[in-house]
């Protein structure tokens, strides 16, 4: 037979046509001349004589190019596979994107369903990238953030007490020594402080037109807004000349305040309102980007630095009669400031560390030399850390979680393409064949995952647009309502999700890429590949991919089991107090002038009012309500006549009302409790736990001993202890095994301030709700009520972010589990397509339909076992990172474990079994013939 | 020599709008029905199946019959009826308005 493709070849050769077009013309155009030489043997000429006829249907060399010429010109054209012009490069990076789109365009199916999986992994990862943002990577709004700083210092050991925060790296120093930091004006532009005015969003209450309302207030220095760059809206904001005594009180209110107390009001500059009794008026507006120095709350207003009985930091005096002002290891101040153009960070913190060394010796008296605290000066341009600290491990946790989620996507569309690169396996092959390069291959392969993953990124932008806000208000609801933020999508939040969609796309192409580009022309030619596969045959991508997402699913879905499995815990928990129908509301008259003895009568009358109301069982009172997270912590605690090392951890320490353990269930096992006659001319007397006897009066009976709340045993500050109960946990729901101690509130009217009301109703809380109002009401008018709520609703909330939590890995597992069970089904009802003349082959050969059902279940069953071994032992190692998230149940739970490997394996097998009856239901005649 | 190309086109389509057929069977059977008068080399024939695919007229595919080699077949398009009805058309009343003069002129 005659050879025409070279003749037709050379001939096509001025065209410069892809490998791929030029062989599909050369072979169309051979068969048609192979026929017409076919027809002229027939016609009885000569091969050499028929031979030249046909080979005169090309009309010479040139005729044909020339006829082709402008209608080849419009197609897809490749550069010649083993061209190495550079020159090419952009050209070809833009045809590969053309026909990438178009073999997207010709299975809208298999792309929809690609593109859609990554947007879901995607977007779950840019989600929560939204919130590292917005919480930990973002600058403040303000001018030039990188040259602020922030005051803070270091200490290992000591000191033991003082700071409002508490940490051991701290933020808070007295206002001295702020006046001592301002003078260092050779490196600081300026210098300011500022503080809450109390410990929860509800700290002041503000007469507008008479009426009162609770807000979020902080004290600020003179140079709060001028250093931190913030021009108000309106007005202007808090200056030096606003600290000086006698100055006009001014306030400046938040965007958000203005617009919920307000309407944006543009006449609210000038008006006049009341802080705790005292008449402010306001006299500027902040913008609507600003929201303070702490991301995540938004103080509703701000005024000058002051220390009065009813404004003060935190709502709390140093003791005594000493002032703010002057109480120079009074720690209630967070300090920041502006660098001076041309000064270093670390040029400064020279100047700063000679000035609070000197302080410190001379002020807290150290013990030693080498207790005292090193000073720190740290960027400031993320502000003060508050909720940094208590979200940054859940939300790298939720980092992780989708992390997994989006291995197993890719994992997912990775299947998918090595399936359909099969099905492209002789297009790819003739290619090879004729001359296109491994590595332009490739390049044109990996153009077509990456286009899809940039779609998915796109759509991936558009679920984590509507997704993060829902986020936020679960977590912001977990914190008590009180967290604001902005994560909105920003330069960052977008380069972040391009960066993932071409890792993503690079990462699920490459394997499908460099398989497909290794396919042998000779085997690619013949439509049915192997008659029976080999079962020494070396382990195919698709199955190590199925078992990725396999053991990837375990690893989620055991993470929701002990995350549901603690919520549960949390709920069905016995705190130690009987929480039924029991409601809580706080007050803070120090905000209307109510001070020491006044303060304690209103309390007392207060309790004797609403114990006898109607529907009422019992009442008390407690300093921090249970679950709102704060109690003082005092440490050490010294024992009268022990010999035991005071003990720096303290104990828990709460000041309660009489009949306090009876209102609230807690049994009393020794002595007494807290009683009417505890008052301030009483002897100072104190109710301790068990957990408080274990540790200082082992196997004893400490009723009648005294301690006091020092490093030495203090006899004129001491407490003599008059009963022991059951310990009960009234801080937080995830408790921890601390001493508590109880005193009588009567017996501290100097330090008194906010109380709550515990009121155990007769029926159900929301009946004695509007009596409680008109008592308080009847107390006086001017009396808000803080956070007015059943006891239920209280641990409820306590409980939202273990509910949050619960819910979110809920999610992220089932959808792990439903990505790969269809990855599983797709593999194997590929498998069996594949496998159908194999299939018909065995059936010929007298296997039974339930053979082959087993073959296909055994194969799906065995990936899912190893993946779900693999998931197990990565599982046994991540858990223990999670350890201190989970309750009542060890992160190596047999139950969750064995649990989740039953699940995974039931719906394994579900998504096996339609394949598996495809395959039974194959025809062996129909397989015979398949091709 | 417009005119003869476009009749080229409606002969293609015409050809294919039965059943689908290949190159070879394409030319055959112009060849045939015109008795010799019209006939179509290897390459005026593909450029202008190539053209006409292009335009979306024609959809070529490749099939593979057991014992043969794989051909390339041409199945004339919704657009190339279209196109099909509307040359068609147009010949007509060409043919007949050259009729009515050579006609009216012999009369």
């Amino acid at each position: 037979m005659p050879e025409w493709k070279p003749e037709i070849v050379r001939r096509l050769g001025p065209l410069k046509l892809s490998p791929a077009r030029e062989g599909e013309i050369a072979e169309e155009v051979a068969q048609h001349l192979e026929d017409r030489y076919q027809e002229l043997l027939v016609t009885g000429q000569s091969e050499g004589a028929a031979f030249r006829t046909a080979i005169d249907e090309l009309q010479g060399e040139d005729f044909l190019a020339h006829k082709l010429r402008p209608v080849e010109r419009d197609l897809y054209r490749e550069p010649v596979a083993l061209e190495r012009d550079s020159s090419n490069f952009l050209a070809g990076i833009l045809q590969d994107v053309r026909y990438a789109l178009r073999m997207l365009r010709k299975s809208p199916g298999f792309t929809a369903v690609a593109v859609l999986t990554l947007a879901l992994g995607i977007g779950a990862n840019t989600a929560i990238f939204s919130l590292i943002n917005a919480i930990i990577l973002r600058s403040l709004p303000v001018r030039d953030p990188q040259h602020l700083v922030l005051f803070q210092w270091e200490s290992g050991k000591w000191p033991p007490h003082f700071s409002m925060t508490g940490w051991q790296s701290d933020f808070s120093f007295s206002y001295e020594e702020f006046k001592e930091f301002s003078a260092q004006q050779n490196v600081m532009s300026s210098v300011f402080a500022f503080v809450p005015l109390g410990s929860n969003d509800q700290n002041t209450t503000v007469g507008i037109n008479g009426e009162p309302t609770l807000a979020d207030g902080a004290m600020v220095t003179g140079q709060y807004f001028s250093g931190l760059g913030v021009t108000p809206l309106l007005g202007r904001g808090i200056t030096d000349a606003d600290e000086n005594p006698g100055a006009p009180r001014a306030m400046v209110i938040s965007y958000v305040y203005w617009t919920r107390r307000f309407a944006r009001d543009p006449s609210v500059i000038g008006k006049s309102v009341t802080l705790n009794g005292i008449p402010f008026t306001i006299v500027g507006v902040t913008p609507g980007s600003f929201y303070g120095i702490s991301v995540g709350t938004e103080p509703d207003l701000w005024i000058p630095f002051d220390d009065k009985p009813n404004m003060r930091p935190w709502s709390m005096a140093p003791g005594g009669t000493d002032s703010v002002f002057t109480e120079r290891d009074w720690l209630c101040l967070n300090i920041m400031g502006r660098l001076k153009d041309g000064v270093t960070r670390e040029q400064a913190q020279g100047a700063f560390e000679a000035v609070f060394h000197q302080f410190v010796t001379a002020d807290w008296h150290p013990p030693k030399e080498s207790d005292i605290p090193h000073f720190i000066l740290g960027p400031g341009s993320q502000g003060l850390p508050v909720v940094q600290d208590y979200t940054a491990q859940p939300i790298y946790m939720l980092m992780v979680a989708v992390g997994l989620l989006l291995l197993i996507a890719c994992a997912n569309v990775a299947t998918l393409l090595l399936a359909r690169a099969n099905s492209r396996r002789k297009e790819i092959s003739v290619r090879l064949a004729i001359g296109a390069s491994r590595s332009r291959l490739i390049r044109q392969l990996l153009t077509e995952s990456v286009l899809m993953s940039a779609l998915g990124g796109f759509l991936g932008l558009v679920f984590a647009n509507r997704g993060t806000p829902a986020l936020i208000a679960l977590i912001s609801r977990a914190n008590n309502g009180t967290m604001i933020l902005d994560a909105g999508t920003d330069s960052r939040v977008l380069f972040f999700t391009f960066l993932v969609a071409m890792l993503v796309g690079i990462l699920f192409g490459l394997a499908p890429a460099l398989r497909a580009s290794k396919a042998n022309l000779l085997s690619a030619m013949k439509d049915n590949v192997s008659a029976v596969s080999d079962p020494r045959k070396k382990h195919r991508p698709g199955e190590s991919l199925i078992v990725v997402q396999v053991a990837a699913s375990v690893v989620l879905m055991i993470g929701a089991g002990l995350f549901v499995r603690t919520l549960a815990n949390f709920k069905s928990h016995n705190f130690g107090f009987d929480q039924r129908n029991l409601i809580t509301f706080g007050l803070n008259p120090t905000r209307a002038g109510y001070h020491d003895a006044r303060l304690v009568n209103l309390y007392t009358q207060l309790l004797d009012r609403i114990q006898v109301l109607p529907g009422v069982h019992a009442a008390t009172l407690i300093q921090n309500a249970p679950f709102s997270g704060w109690s003082r912590k005092n440490s050490p605690v010294s024992v009268e006549g022990s010999a035991q090392t005071p003990s720096k951890s303290g104990m828990y320490w709460q000041g309660v009302g009489p009949d306090f353990f009876s209102t609230m269930g807690i049994p009393i096992v020794l002595g007494r409790g807290i009683q009417r006659t505890d008052t301030a001319a009483s002897p100072k007397v104190a109710v301790v736990d068990e957990t408080f006897t274990k540790k200082y009066f082992p196997g004893g009976n400490p009723v009648g001993h005294r301690f006091s709340l020092s490093s030495k045993y203090d006899p004129a500050n001491s407490y003599e202890i008059v009963g022991v109960v059951r310990p009960a946990e009234l801080t937080d729901v995830n408790p921890g095994v601390h001493p508590k101690g109880y005193a009588s509130y009567a017996q501290f009217p100097k330090t008194l301030g906010q109380m709550f009301f515990e009121v155990r109703a007769e029926g159900p809380p929301a009946t004695i709700v509007s009596e409680l109002r008109n008592a308080v009401h009847q107390a006086d008018a001017s009396l808000p009520l803080i956070a007015l709520k059943t006891q239920a609703e209280e641990t409820g909330e306590a409980l939202s972010f273990q509910r949050l939590l619960a819910r979110l890995t809920t999610i992220f597992g089932l959808l792990a589990l439903l990505l790969a069970m269809i990855g599983l089904y797709g593999t194997l009802a590929y498998a069996v397509t594949r496998k159908t003349h194999e299939i018909g082959i065995r059936m010929a050969l007298g296997a039974k339909p339930t053979n082959v059902l087993g073959m296909v279940l055994r194969q799906g069953i065995t990936l899912t076992v190893i993946g779900v071994a693999f998931g197990v032992v990565a599982t046994l190692g991540a858990t223990r990172l999670i350890s201190s998230m989970i309750f009542g149940v060890s992160p190596y739970d047999p139950l969750t474990f064995v649990a989740v490997a039953a699940i995974l394996s039931i719906v394994a097998l579900l998504a096996c079994y339609i394949p598996a009856r495809r395959a039974m239901k194959v025809d062996p005649m129909v397989a015979l013939r398949y091709e | 020599m417009e005119w003869k190309r476009g009749s080229a086109e409606l002969l293609i389509l015409s050809l294919v709008e039965a059943r689908p057929r290949h190159g070879y069977e394409i030319s055959k059977l112009i060849e045939q029905r015109s008795g010799g008068t019209i006939r179509f080399h290897v390459a005026s024939l593909y450029p202008m199946l190539y053209r006409l695919e292009r335009r979306g007229w024609l959809e070529g595919r490749w099939v593979e019959k057991s014992g043969q080699r794989r051909r390339r077949y041409y199945r004339v398009t919704r657009q190339g009826r279209r196109v099909l009805a509307s040359q068609l058309r147009g010949w007509r009343q060409f043919v007949a308005g050259i009729n009515r003069i050579t006609e009216a002129e012999n009369a």
